[in-house]
Order: C-alpha cells, then structure tokens, then sequence
C-alpha cells in the first residue's frame, strides 16, 4: 500500500489504546481484555445522580470504550466515551429546578410505559422513539440547554434512552419478558434470567450447527489463526452483549467486537487500514464462535429501541455488518457460498448436526425439541470398542465376579443385535409398567423427552464439552464409565439370553418385561459385596427395588 | 453529524480487488492533510465538507465485494442518498458485476440514490480492457455518471466525491427527504432476513473472488 500511515491513521497520536497492535503485548495476559472491557467511568456521575432525588440513579457500570482511533481535536464524532461524558453532564443539568418538569415527565413516562404501555413489540418502538424525540425538541428548548452543541445533543438522546431504558427494559426486551424479569436498578443483567425465544433458538442452534466453519472456508488469510487471542478477545466482546441492557450499551459490545477485529487485521495489514472485503469474513467466523445466545433477540432490539439518528453512525454501521454477519449464516444452505467442496459441507454439516445435542445443555435441547438421534452405523463400533477396552479395567477390579464370560464375544453379538441403547430409556419404560420390549429396538432414536432432566441427574457428565471437564471429576467420570461398561454387559447378555428364550416361548412376551426388570435391578442393587466398581449414589440406592438378590442375577453371567 | 447543514450516507460496491476501499482512503486522506475534520476508521468513513457555504456531512460505508456477499447489499444501501459503484478498467468481470449492481440499486431505490460508476486503475492504461467510450454511454443509458479515477496516481477522486455531494444535495432539494439530521423517519427495523424480492444473485457473473 502506498498510504502514508501517519496520516490516514492516526492510531499513535494523543489517544489511549489499551489494545495494542503489538503481538507481544497482546499476548502477554487478559491485561487487554480487562482494559477494553466496560469500565466504571460513570461513578462521578452516579453520585451526582443518586444524591439528585431524581430517581435517576441507573448507571452502575456502563460499557465506556476505551479505543479512541481518529483525528483527535479535529473529529466532528463522539467517540463513545466523549458521549458518555455529555450524558452525565446532561444528568446533571438534569437536576437543577429549571428542569424539573422535563425529569419529571421523564419519570412519568419511563413509570407510566412499565405499568401501562402497549405490549406489542413494534408499537413499543414507535411509542419510545416518539417520546424521545418530542423531549429532546422540548429539552432543547430549555434555556438550560440552550445553543446545545451537537455532541451534547448526542448525549441527551444516550441519556433519555439510558433512563427510560432501563426502567422498562423488563417489558421491552423479549427475553426478559419471557424470563418475568422485574425492574431492576442498573445497567447490567444477569444472561441466566433471560429465556430465549423461538427465534432465538433457532438462531442459535442453526449458528452451532454452522460452527464447523473455518477460516479457510471464508476465504480469511491464515495469519488471522495466529491471533487467537485477539480473535478470542472479539468473541469475548460480543458475548457480553446480554449483559446489558441499553441498546446503547449493547452497541457497544458490537462496536468493541469489529474494533478488535479491525485491529487485529490493522497489524496484519503493515499498519494500513482494511477493508469490508477483509473485515466481513472475520466478523462472521467471529459470529459463529461466539454464538450469543439471544443474539436476534438482541439485534431487533437495538433495531427497534436505538435512536435511529445514532444508527447511521459509526456503531450503527458496525450493527449492520452484524446484521450482514447473521443474515450470511442464516442464508448457508449449501456449499456455494463457501470455499468447500459441495460433499465435504454436507459431511460436516451432517456430523455437526449429529453433534449438536451434545454441544447443547438439557434445556436447551427441550427447549428446542430436538430429536436426539444417533446414527447406527457410528455409534456401533463405538459401543465395540468400548466394551472391548472397558473389558480389561472390569477385569482388573472385579476380577471376584467372574463375569469375563469369554464363551460369549461381545462385539459379535453386538453386530447381531442392534443395541445402541441407554439404559434410562429402558428404565422409565419398565417403570411405565407396560412399555412392551419392542420398544428395546427403537432405542437406536433415542427421544429425549421429560426424561433428560432425570437423565442429567443421572449421568452428570452427559452434557459436558470436553472443556467443562475439571480434573477433580475424573474419578466420578470413570466410576461412570466403568459403571455403564458393566450395565452394558450385563444387559448384552441377559439380552441374547432373553431373545433365545423368546423364540423359543413367543406366547409370553411379557417375561421379557419382567426380565429386564431383573436385570436393572440387579444392575442398581447394592454392590458392596459384589463389585467395586459399580458405586451408585446413596438417593440412587434408596430408590431402587432391593427384593432381588444381586447375586442372583449376577450369576446369569457364568 | 456535527453541525452540519446535510448529511449523506453513500454506499460503495464493487467486486473484491477493484480497489474501493483504496479510492475513498485516498480520499480521506487528503482530506486529512488538509487539515479538513476528519475521522477514518477502517470500513467506516467520515468527513464534513463545505459546498457552497453549506457544510455537508458525507458518511461512506465500505462493503465486502466477494461474490458469496452479493446477497447482502440491501442491508447496506438501503437509506443511501449516493452509491460509488467501482470497477477495474482493467477486469472486464469487475465492470459486469458494477453493472449488475447499477441494475440492482436502480430497480430497488430508484431514483431516490445518486448513482456513480468509477473506473478506477486509470494508471494502467495500457491494460485497459474496459473502454472510456463504452462506460460511458452506459452510465448515460442509466441515469448515473461515470468517473475515471486512480487511486494510486490520486488523480480524479476529489472531484468526483464533490461531484457525487453535488448532484446529492440537488437530488435532496428534489425530492425533500432529506432533513437536518439524515431521516429522521424511523428505517424499518432492519429485518435479518432480507426481503424476498431482492435479486438472489447475478448470474452473468463469472467475477474471481
């Protein structure tokens, strides 16, 4: 590029940068995620507020931007932390007498629309956009804020939009609606309050299932992967937009999102400013990892609610490259807009829809009502191997049980018979009374239904990512694992048993039943004197049938 | 925008590699060094000039070129007062995917936008395979003007930036919608899935990414 840098940016001159272009300081620690984060700037004017009577007591944090790029004194745009500045000096004029009639219509309405206001979405919008502008115009009137300049007017509307806000934020943003969040002081919000909505979910499941998407498929140049860090940061970035609650504030995680990327491909551009060619493509993989939940949510909110003056701004051009961004993942149907070959989309697509109840905690799959299915033909040589390897570490442990049966190959007779199952569904169907054990074949589509919540219980590792794994569960991982082989084993053949039987007797279906019964029953009994390795929970033990003598059933085996 | 009589938002298009973004940083550029007020952020560009003894506030917004985010450009032009539609003279595919989105803006904005159509490399003349005369009578042919430049050489993009703020602000006085601060009309929300009715993609175009 032939641009002399100094000139076009002036990213060195008189501004504070906490997100260094340097690698080395990037790298060094969370130190630059702590200074681009949403910092506490605004407690001067929370005492100026609470001591005011006002009622305006709203901000604790506010996001405050701390990237400052630009033409320092000669910029005609507020960065957002000069806006910032003029909202809390609009907060204080706010509380002289001359304008207690606009604080107090202010107040009225933010209380008013809380209690009464419409309910549907869109007149919100029009209510609140309506109001704001009639009490900026009668604001600007006020001799107080006479010959207001224009970044001062910008604060009147961030301070207006803060307030009310705020106030009625429970009754505007639909996932606190649907979470019956209650009014409540600040800015900040706790992201497990808020319930998602449809389309939210659906956004949010198309996002994880589009998630295998690299780079590379984006065309992004593969220096970026050396910046995980950076890219990480920008995640971060955006994911804090559910904490929030001002559209404002919400922006601001957006416009602190692109600015990471926009430096990023800055030091990887020799310093020379890029493009919507190169910034697209990085916003949209940082999308897809990111993946806020309530991400649509979020975007008609700011759609709706956000002054639309403030949206063909800067910020409001960065909220439309997200909204490009979302629009981009949701038209993915195929491989042509990637750089992928058509087979491997598919394959991948298909591997990571097979994935996606594992990505996924157990509301969200019900919340979803997704249809947990596991392909046959993937899961049984897993199921093989597992009993294959598990074989040694029972052997190890419960070597008094004597149940290395080695007369009945297990992997065969796993090939024979399609059992792909989970025993809870096996379970609940025996507790159900009259599930007849046809039901044993369509395992294989394994409905998650009411049972999962049960299901977590019980096997608390079923949602886990490999990153939520902590090293002080392992034990109880492997306890489970080792506890599964044997259940698995047991019921293989107990299984083979049962069907040689039935082909023998088919008038009486209903042994099975009652057989299986047995066998999870000897399965969950206690086992202290039998086997070491199974070890169910104490509740667990409580609950369960103890009439059958676990040895017993346990000599099925030899 | 800060004291500013009227406000523009224009949009830029073209493929990848015709170099739109290089034209309006050279733009701001020199605006900078002529110490006009400023503010460059990459993907986003701002500046306030004066026309006349009016202040006009331009806001240019950068668009990705690939062909796989064709399908977006509504998001971007929509509410423009001006488009930059720029091309390569020196790639021919460049200059039918600038048709195809002349074609497009036109059906869709009509003749609420301001439209430009910019041959940029005219320092590679001798590469040109795009010639002036053709261009030209295009652009005719479809109500918007057509603007050599060199973004390298710097020659031709200061004047056609304030022919572009000319011809917008005579447009606005036509038509009157434009206020003091941008529209002040509610944009509908932006929907995240774009209208059906806007054009899928061009099919002529066989552009490289």
């Amino acid at each position: 590029m032939w641009f002399n840098q100094s000139a076009t940016f002036s990213t060195n001159n008189n501004n504070s940068i906490p997100i260094n272009t340097n690698n080395s300081n990037i790298n060094k620690s969370n130190e630059d995620n702590q200074e681009i984060r949403h910092s506490t700037s605004y407690d001067s004017f929370n005492t100026i507020v609470e001591n005011s009577n006002s009622n305006l007591n709203q901000g604790q944090t506010t996001p405050t931007i701390q990237i400052k790029i630009g033409g320092g004194n000669n910029s005609n745009v507020n960065t957002i932390e000069e806006s910032a500045k003029e909202k809390a000096s609009f907060y204080q004029k706010l509380k002289n007498p001359k304008a207690n009639d606009i604080r107090k219509s202010l107040t009225n309405f933010a209380n008013q629309f809380a209690s009464n206001g419409p309910s549907k979405f869109e007149d919100q919008g029009v209510v609140i956009t309506n109001y704001t502008r009639e009490l900026e115009n009668w604001i600007l009137s006020n001799p107080l804020w006479l010959n207001a300049s224009e970044s001062e007017i910008e604060g009147i509307r961030d301070g207006i939009e803060k307030y009310i806000m705020t106030k009625v934020f429970h009754c505007t943003f639909m996932p606190a609606r649907l979470g019956r969040l209650e009014l409540s002081d600040g800015n900040k919000v706790v992201e497990s309050q808020l319930v998602p909505t449809e389309e939210d979910l659906k956004l949010y499941k198309l996002i994880l299932i589009m998630s295998f998407i690299e780079p590379v498929h984006l065309d992004i140049q593969q220096s970026i992967q050396s910046n995980e860090q950076r890219l990480q940061l920008a995640i971060t970035e955006l994911n804090k937009i559910n904490t929030y609650k001002t559209p404002r504030d919400k922006l601001v995680c957006i416009y602190n999102c692109c600015k990471v990327i926009f430096m990023l491909l800055k030091s990887l551009n020799n310093n020379n400013p890029s493009g919507a060619d190169d910034f697209l493509p990085i916003l949209i993989y940082v999308v897809l990892k990111a993946n806020p939940p309530m991400l649509h949510s979020n975007v008609q909110f700011i759609g709706t609610f956000r002054n639309p003056n403030q949206l063909s701004t800067e910020t409001g051009c960065y909220f439309t490259h997200l909204v490009s961004a979302i629009t981009f993942i949701e038209n993915l149907t195929d491989s042509s807009q990637l750089t992928i070959e058509e087979s491997e989309f598919e394959r991948l697509k298909e591997k990571s829809e097979m994935e996606l109840p594992l990505k996924l905690n157990s509301d969200m799959i019900k919340r979803l009502n997704l249809k947990v299915t596991t392909p046959p033909n993937q899961h049984k040589p897993t199921l093989a191997t597992t009993i294959g390897s598990g074989n040694q570490q029972i052997r190890g442990h419960t070597r008094h049980l004597s149940i290395t049966n080695s007369s009945t190959p297990l992997s065969s007779s796993i090939n024979s018979q399609p059992f792909f199952g989970d025993l809870e569904d096996l379970e609940y169907s025996n507790t159900g009374g009259d599930s007849p054990l046809s039901n044993y074949s369509d395992i294989g589509l394994l409905h998650m239904t009411q049972s999962d919540v049960e299901l977590e219980k019980k096997y608390e590792f079923i949602n886990y990512q490999a990153d939520d794994l902590k090293l002080g569960q392992i034990n109880r991982l492997l306890e489970d694992y080792k506890r599964l082989v044997f259940e698995n084993r047991l019921l293989k053949s107990k299984f083979k048993q049962n069907s040689t039987s039935n082909s023998n007797n088919n008038s009486q279906p209903n042994s099975h039943n009652s057989s299986m019964v047995n066998i999870l029953n000897a399965i969950h009994s206690p086992t202290n004197n039998s086997s070491p390795v199974i070890t169910p929970s104490p509740s667990k033990r409580d609950s369960l049938k103890t009439s059958i003598n676990s040895n017993q059933d346990l000599s099925l085996l030899d | 925008m800060a004291d500013s009589d009227k406000s523009f938002k224009i949009v830029l298009l073209g493929e990848g590699c015709v170099g739109k973004t290089s034209i309006v940083l050279r733009y701001i550029q020199n605006i900078f060094k002529d110490k006009h007020e400023m503010t460059l952020h990459a993907g986003f560009f701002q500046k306030t000039i004066n026309i006349d003894g009016k202040r006009v506030g331009l806001t240019i917004w950068d668009t990705a070129g690939q062909e796989r985010f064709h399908a977006l450009g509504p998001i971007y032009y929509r509410g423009s007062q001006g488009a930059l539609v720029v091309y390569d003279i020196t790639d021919n595919d460049s200059y039918i995917k600038a048709k195809n989105w002349i074609k497009e803006l036109k059906t869709m904005l009509g003749s609420d936008i301001t439209l430009c159509i910019i041959g940029n490399k005219s320092d590679l003349e001798k590469s040109r395979v795009v010639t002036l005369e053709e261009a030209e009578a295009y652009a005719k042919s479809v109500g918007a003007k057509h603007y050599s430049a060199s973004a390298k050489l710097n020659r031709g993009v200061q004047e056609l930036f304030l022919d572009l703020t000319q011809r917008m602000l005579s447009n606005s006085s036509n038509s009157q919608t434009i206020s003091h601060n941008g529209p002040t009309t509610r944009p509908d929300s932006i929907p995240i899935v774009p209208e059906s009715d806007e054009p899928k993609k061009p099919i002529c175009c066989g552009g490289g990414q």
